[in-house]
């Protein structure tokens, strides 16, 4: 698929068929991972990451594709993974190919998205149900009479009070983690 | 709604730019003048992206899932199709072909390029008679041709030369050569290279839109079947290579799929392997489904919510740590032992000083002992004894006291064989640690409870050849080759094989991969739908097996609880009832010395005995030269040891005796029943005195100022027994047991005349009919315990032997080493 065909994807939220297509963007991905002390669970982390963070770039309205999308992802895999070995002081980068694009163009998405770690955490480490029903209504939009048929709630009226219950709950731990 | 939910939704509201001008300059001014509110808009924004990034992560790890899938079934799709034959690859003579015939056959035209995009032809194209189908790429589709061979097309199978899925109608080109006339018609030789080759069919096979020729989608492949009179084993399926010279050669031979027979998916055996022998080993019934099945979906509650049994029980045992000494003398003097339940005993006896895990608390943790050490029969020696073991100089002790500092453990000398395989059932394992959830190494039950369903009738899962399977999926105690199984039931058998073994790594996979299973013939196609109820049916049965399991464990908690109360109760009863009967005796025995010695007793006053109704442990021994003592204390001393009373007063001469005289109780057959209990209803007190099994017999003292009734009941399983006997005298006295029902019992006990009595024998019938069902409710979860314990290896046979030893001691060297 063409490379703006795909950033009209992710204009249109398509996160899915962007995903997929992008994910064969992965071997060489992973072999510069495997080739620098990463497994194979590292290498996809990273790219799963990676396009997140790409992702989230790319739907930006003033958005402008400079290079390839593979260079893109390239660059930010090798990018965050450098960093994870020099936080975890292992071993140093053995750099065979060079940067195509500097990595300023990126690094303000990957902190940002650093910081919400936290709180995917804790959404992440909620009940199932409670996780589904925050997906299903914040991030596919879906409509609450929906998801209440189906999850299987008696009303919309209890779908959306239960809702708030899990963000409620979800507020609570996240508020702990941060003042601890 | 709440305060706090509303507020919620304002905020959720500001964030999303829902609300109007006006309420939002207010609500940021209500933000601005307060801080907690600030805050809480904060958290809210964090949490929003929070959730935007766990549905991204989601959504890409599907992506990566979908990614492996198909790099996996690209290998197995048949790459591009051109002329094949079915052949068997052994050297066969077939009767060279004529050329002469083809000047008679008209030829056809032919289109200017051919399906690689070339111009090469070869004559069978230009002899065989052309079999045109119009069909829509966007539907599935079936064809048969003039000669019987089937084609299943599934939708979206023909991309365009950029690999998209051509949309609306195409034209499916097919020419075919079954017959033998039909080949040597063609001019098709059944060569490869220079061998020959039996064939079983020819055919050739095109797509085109608007005269370009189509691909097929590897991973969407047409199904073919050719008919044949006869199926020979080892056909191949090769590809037609145009020469030339017009001739074809047969190249990449293919293994051909074979087609699954579904059978009744209900007469399969879905169970991990061993399950059903093991549980007829032991000498279960395992030909009750209903049986089997519960036990062993009972399982997936480990894969769900659980508090079992982290929680529960230790709940339990912690209520009858509190006091156990108390406990156990008490479970002593009653004849009542608990059933031998490892998980107490252990936390009994042992975790003060040894933790399950690695961690060396006193002792060393007991991760993989059972393992380290020279045997089940070693550890019971060592747990019973272990001073005996060091002082034998078995080496594999010294080994242990010499890492352990020389530290020797407890003895446990009386612990009985039972308890000690228990104990040693339960160090064993497996221990579940429930912060280690989301790791269970096996395959969910719940997983299988929902594919061993009529649902599923007609997949590939209802086939011998997947049951086979099966097995193997089992031994890899990874859940998600199940899941390549169920989650792809429209691919190949031998496709999902391969992936299995990509997954794996394990041979088996291969040698499943190389037989070239295929799928169910017209078989079910509500693969998606399928897909999803395995999703959502093995949650559900996760969750409510768990549910199950926890309302259990927790009922059983509730009655470990109950149990220990009641014992407790029960104690404190006895304990006062002595108390009550001794000072009643001692009342009895001071009037009527005093009244024997002419003296004259004041009651209530100042008498130090009755004032001090609860005699100190130091006069217990005291008593026996008839010097001269303390009338008071004499008694005391002499009722407190049931021995005969005999005291002078030196002053006036004047003797008081009372006599104590033994009286011996045998009951016949005693050894036949459960429990026998001999009580003695003296008229002179309130209640009962409950009779010491002294060796065979029961023995009391009986006090000569009072008349006693005795009374014996005794249990053997459901039944009950009865004797009694008014005005009992010292001797001897034989008891012969009636069976009889505990109504009538209870009825003789209430006809006591002293109501007292009759309120206390009432207490302890009750008690012991308590405590006899509590007896058979922890026999029956020692057996739940036992079986569980035993069955979970077979079930889950990597949590068994995930107990692996990295700190072992070095086990002995090998005799002959030296």
């Amino acid at each position: 698929m063409e490379d703006q065909k795909i950033i009209d994807l992710i204009k249109s939220q398509r996160h899915d068929k962007v995903f997929t297509t992008l994910y064969n963007y992965f071997p060489v991905v992973k072999k510069m991972i495997l080739a620098n002390g990463g497994r194979s669970e590292d290498a996809e982390d990273i790219y799963q990451e990676a396009l997140i963070v790409f992702y989230k770039k790319a739907g930006a309205a003033d958005f402008k594709l400079t290079s390839t999308i593979n260079t893109y992802l390239y660059s930010i895999c090798r990018f965050m993974w450098k960093d994870q070995l020099k936080k975890q002081q292992k071993q140093t980068f053995t750099d065979i190919e060079k940067e195509t694009i500097s990595e300023s163009e990126f690094i303000t998405e990957i902190e940002a998205e650093g910081q919400f770690k936290l709180a995917e955490k804790v959404i992440s480490e909620l009940g199932e149900r409670c996780k589904e029903l925050l997906i299903l209504f914040y991030f596919h939009s879906k409509k609450l009479k929906d998801i209440a048929s189906k999850m299987g709630y008696n009303s919309e009226n209890t779908a959306k009070n239960q809702k708030y219950k899990c963000l409620e709950a979800a507020k609570n731990k996240l508020k702990a983690l941060q003042t601890n | 709604m709440r305060k706090e939910l509303e507020l919620m939704e304002t905020i959720e509201n500001y964030l999303k730019g829902n609300l109007s001008e006006a309420d939002k300059n207010a609500f940021e001014k209500r933000m601005n003048a307060n801080p907690e509110i600030k805050k809480e808009v904060e958290l809210q924004k964090q949490l929003m992206k929070g959730i935007e990034r766990t549905g991204l992560k989601q959504s890409a790890k599907q992506a990566g899932k979908k990614y492996k899938l198909n790099k996996n079934l690209k290998n197995w799709g048949l790459s591009g199709l051109t002329i094949a034959v079915i052949a068997l690859s052994s050297v066969f003579v077939y009767n060279s072909v004529s050329k002469k015939n083809h000047k008679e056959n008209d030829a056809y035209d032919l289109p200017s390029l051919n399906e690689q995009g070339e111009k090469l032809w070869s004559d069978a194209d230009k002899y065989l008679p052309l079999q045109s189908f119009e069909l829509n790429n966007e539907k599935d589709t079936v064809v048969e041709t003039a000669d019987g061979i089937v084609f299943a097309i599934p939708a979206n199978c023909f991309l365009d030369a950029n690999g998209n899925p051509v949309k609306g109608s195409i034209q499916l080109e097919v020419k075919e050569a079954l017959k033998a006339a039909d080949i040597m018609k063609a001019g098709l030789n059944t060569k490869s290279g220079d061998k020959l080759l039996e064939t079983g069919g020819m055919f050739y096979l095109n797509a085109r839109q608007n005269d370009a020729s189509l691909k097929i989608d590897p991973k969407n492949s047409i199904y073919a079947e050719v008919p044949t009179d006869e199926v020979k084993p080892g056909m191949q399926l090769f590809e037609g290579k145009r020469l030339a010279n017009g001739t074809i050669d047969w190249v990449n031979p293919k293994p051909i799929q074979k087609d699954l027979i579904p059978v009744d998916i209900l007469s399969l055996n879905f169970y991990p392997p061993n399950y059903l022998d093991s549980l007829k080993s032991w000498g279960y019934n395992n030909k009750d489904k209903k049986f089997t099945d519960s036990l062993y979906y009972s399982f997936a509650s480990l894969f769900g919510d659980q508090t079992y049994p982290a929680a529960a029980p230790q709940q339990a045992s912690d209520s009858i740590k509190k006091d156990t000494v108390f406990t156990r003398s008490l479970s002593a003097q009653l004849g009542y032992y608990p059933q031998a339940d490892g998980e107490k005993i252990f936390r009994q006896n042992c975790a003060v000083c040894h933790s399950l895990g690695k961690d060396k608390i006193t002792g060393p943790g007991l991760e993989g002992v059972a393992k380290r050490v020279p045997g089940d029969e070693w550890l019971k020696k060592f747990i019973k004894n272990n001073q005996a073991l060091i002082i034998s100089g078995d080496p594999y002790t010294k080994k242990i006291f010499k890492a352990n500092g020389d530290a020797a453990m407890t003895v446990f000398a009386d612990m009985s064989d039972k308890d000690l395989n228990a104990v040693i059932n339960y160090i064993k394992g497996p221990h579940y640690d429930p912060d280690n959830k989301s790791e269970m190494n096996g395959i969910n039950p719940a997983k299988i409870k929902t594919i061993w369903n009529e649902k599923f009738q007609n997949t590939l899962l209802a086939t011998k050849e997947f049951e086979e399977r099966l097995v193997s999926i089992f031994g890899t105690c990874n859940e998600s080759v199940l899941d390549i199984y169920v989650n792809n039931l429209d691919k190949n058998l031998s496709a999902l094989d391969s992936i299995a073994y990509d997954v794996t790594g394990k041979d088996v996979f291969k040698k499943f991969a190389s037989r070239n299973d295929g799928k169910v013939k017209n078989g079910n196609k509500n693969v998606q739908l399928l897909k999803k109820y395995f999703e959502e049916k093995t949650k559900a049965f996760t969750e409510a097996i768990a549910k199950t399991k926890n309302e259990f464990w927790k009922k059983q908690s509730d009655a470990d609880a109950k149990a220990y109360q009641q014992q407790q109760d029960h104690s404190i009863n006895d304990e006062k009832r002595l108390d009550d009967n001794f000072q009643k005796e001692l009342d009895l025995n001071l009037d009527n010395a005093y009244q024997q010695l002419g003296m004259k007793r004041q009651k209530g006053g100042n008498s130090a005995p009755s004032a001090n109704p609860i005699p100190p442990a130091t006069y217990g021994v005291a008593v026996t030269s008839t010097g001269w003592c303390n009338i008071d204390a004499c008694v005391l001393e002499n009722t407190l040891a049931r021995t005969t009373i005999d005291f002078t007063n030196k002053q006036t001469g004047k003797r008081a005796v009372i006599k104590y005289e033994p009286l011996k109780i045998s009951v016949n057959d005693s050894k036949n029943y459960d429990r026998v209990l001999i009580y003695l209803l003296p008229d002179e007190l309130n209640s009962f005195m409950r009779v010491e099994k002294k060796n065979e017999n029961f023995e009391e003292q009986l006090n000569e100022l009072m008349v006693y009734k005795m009374v014996c009941i005794a249990y053997k399983g459901e039944e009950s027994f009865y004797f009694s006997q008014d005005n009992v005298r010292p001797g001897s006295l034989n008891v012969s047991l009636t069976k009889t029902t505990n109504a009538i019992i209870q009825n003789n006990v209430n006809q006591l005349s002293n109501h007292g009595q009759v309120k206390a024998m009432n207490d302890e019938l009750n008690f012991f009919a308590f405590e006899k069902e509590e007896a058979k409710r922890q026999v029956e979860l020692a057996k739940i315990n036992e079986l569980t314990n035993k069955i979970t290896p077979v079930i889950l046979p990597c949590i068994a032997s995930e107990v692996t030893d990295t700190t072992a001691i070095p086990a002995p060297a090998k005799k002959g080493k030296k």
